[in-house]
């Protein structure tokens, strides 16, 4: 399914990974620790199409997720397995590993965690686009990936946009994803504004 | 009365705002429920300005801060509290101002930013309200932007959190140790076991084991009561653990009066050094005991047995060959330690046992 041109592709790209890079950089400064970003994809697929290339392989994952409402509107989700996110928050904490769920104050750090990456990361992608994002407050998220990254089911049969990075902590044998998701109307938005960051370019 | 609170109050900064509207149109509109709510509101509300003044300054806030709301309006924020100056909640302060991104500072990461107390008494002591606090970007785009910071008390919640990790540590505790002995739990020996005999496979090192149980126990039970008996066996209990003498070496309560060592990297020779010196250990303890035939003390019986796990000998057979050997150290006389080696039994002194005996099953 092709939304945009390749060139839009390549630009949407390029303005998402310099977002990205601010977020890794963010969540190494927390961790200490060097993160290791993937080169994003970015997909078109209707949900139930989506729900396959989601990552977990069905295991329970923990997400922070905010929703960003701006030049485009996305929703915005840093996830880990769940033993992983026990992990990271332990060890952010310098806490003894003694419960094999996170507690409610850990939920918390986890979501201020996911808080600061993510703003770190749409900061520079609202610079790009001159633009404001309207955001909502971090929210904790457990279950299936199918389930944190839970789209509005009347929205399912629409397009979906996808763009998934992994990020990896050699130290801590880390795996975790930043996920991006928008509808087609908000793609529409996102097209013209990528076109517009393209003019602005070229010129 | 809540009339007279809200005309009464000092510098209201809302109200300045909203000079124009008469007195009486204002008591009666939304504003000024509004403004009852976040005075009366029981958690802490401030809002800055887009020059980080701060323009709001509940009472909540202002009890806790032990500051007048006229000492604060106007007042920057790292002016008022100094101690927030670079810090995460000033950086989420700028960010909600010029980005119009929301925070969330949890109390785990930050603790308590503000000097908030409950009461005079905690202010002495310099025990801070633990917060969690929320930056939220007011208005949008074309107007000024404001920001809001909301402060909740989760003193409680953290509280309840580190007595649920108080317990947990307790638990974990519970399940290393065996409460009547104070020597390892069974589930440890069963988990060190394992972690001991993959090393061992690894390294191709020996691994030994000694399953010891308390001569005639019942007796002693029936003789001095259960009381006595529980103390009884926590003093074996005690004597044979202080018997291994390195780190890795566990004794565990296996069962009623059973127990079983593990003695990594521990040859036959080696174990049966271990399991004389417990013996003695024991019978130094000199516990009466006049319903046994074996001894005027309390004495232990002992089956030891060592094995290669890289050669296939698994923990089930190492530890039914020591369990066989008890069988037979009980069977011959007790008060004694029996070996097991190649499939034959021998006392520690290295001559055979004529083990004609029923096989025992291994449990």
């Amino acid at each position: 399914m092709f939304v945009l041109n390749d060139l839009q592709q390549d630009a949407l790209l390029e303005i998402f990974n310099i977002g990205v890079g601010k977020a890794a950089a963010a969540l190494s400064k927390m961790t200490s620790e060097e993160v290791l970003l993937s080169v994003p994809t970015l997909e078109f697929l209707e949900w139930e199409e989506a729900k396959q290339h989601l990552p977990g392989n069905g295991k329970i994952i923990c997400g922070i997720s905010q929703r960003f409402d701006g030049p485009f509107n996305t929703e915005a989700i840093l996830m880990f397995p769940e033993e992983k996110s026990l992990e990271i928050i332990r060890y952010i904490l310098g806490l003894d590993s003694l419960l094999e769920r996170l507690t409610e104050m850990e939920q918390e750090a986890l979501c201020e965690i996911g808080n600061i990456v993510l703003n770190a990361c749409m900061a520079p992608i609202a610079d790009i686009f001159s633009a404001e994002f309207r955001a909502t407050m971090p929210e904790y998220r457990s279950g299936t990936s199918e389930h944190v990254l839970s789209v509005d089911v009347a929205e399912t049969n629409r397009v979906i946009m996808l763009m998934l990075v992994k990020l990896q902590m050699e130290k801590h044998e880390i795996e975790g994803y930043l996920a991006f998701l928008s509808v087609l109307p908000d793609i529409q938005r996102l097209t013209a504004n990528v076109d517009r960051f393209i003019s602005e370019f070229t010129k | 009365m809540l009339t007279d609170l809200f005309l009464n109050s000092p510098n209201n900064s809302l109200m300045t705002s909203l000079g124009s509207i008469s007195d009486e149109c204002f008591q009666n509109s939304k504003f000024h429920l509004a403004e009852l709510v976040v005075r009366e509101a029981q958690i802490g509300l401030m809002v800055l300005d887009t020059n980080e003044k701060i323009v709001l300054f509940n009472d909540w806030l202002s009890k806790a801060a032990n500051l007048k709301e006229t000492e604060a309006l106007g007042k920057g924020l790292t002016e008022l509290f100094p101690e927030l100056k670079d810090s995460r909640l000033q950086n989420a302060v700028e960010t909600s101002l010029q980005m119009g991104f929301p925070a969330l500072l949890s109390q785990s990461l930050n603790r308590a930013p503000f000097p908030l107390f409950a009461g005079e008494e905690e202010r002495r002591m310099g025990l801070r309200i633990e917060q969690q606090i929320q930056v939220i970007p007011l208005g949008s785009g074309d107007s000024p932007r404001f920001s809001l910071v909301q402060i909740a008390n989760v003193s409680v919640a953290v509280k309840r959190e580190n007595m649920l990790l108080e317990q947990a540590k307790e638990l974990k505790r519970n399940l290393i140790i065996d409460g009547l002995t104070g020597v390892y739990s069974r589930r440890y020996w069963e988990e060190q076991t394992l972690i001991e005999l993959r090393k061992a496979r690894r390294a191709c090192l020996p691994v030994a084991m000694i399953m010891l149980d308390v001569d005639l126990f019942k007796n002693y039970n029936d003789a001095y009561g259960h009381q006595e008996g529980d103390l009884c066996l926590a003093r074996v209990a005690k004597a044979a653990a202080n018997a291994l003498k390195r780190p890795r070496d566990i004794l565990a309560r296996y069962g009623g009066e059973e127990f079983v060592a593990l003695l990594p990297e521990t040859d036959l020779e080696g174990a049966t050094v271990v399991s004389k010196r417990i013996l003695q250990f024991v019978e130094s303890l000199q516990i009466a005991h006049k319903q046994s035939d074996v001894a005027s003390y309390v004495t232990v019986s002992m089956g030891v047995s060592c094995g290669f796990p890289s050669e296939g000998e698994s923990q089930e057979i190492i530890l039914s060959e020591a369990d066989q050997a008890l069988y037979i150290a009980k069977a011959v006389g007790r008060n004694r330690v029996v070996l097991c080696k190649n499939k034959g039994f021998f006392t520690t002194d290295g001559n055979a046992i004529n083990s004609s005996l029923p096989e025992r099953r291994y449990r």
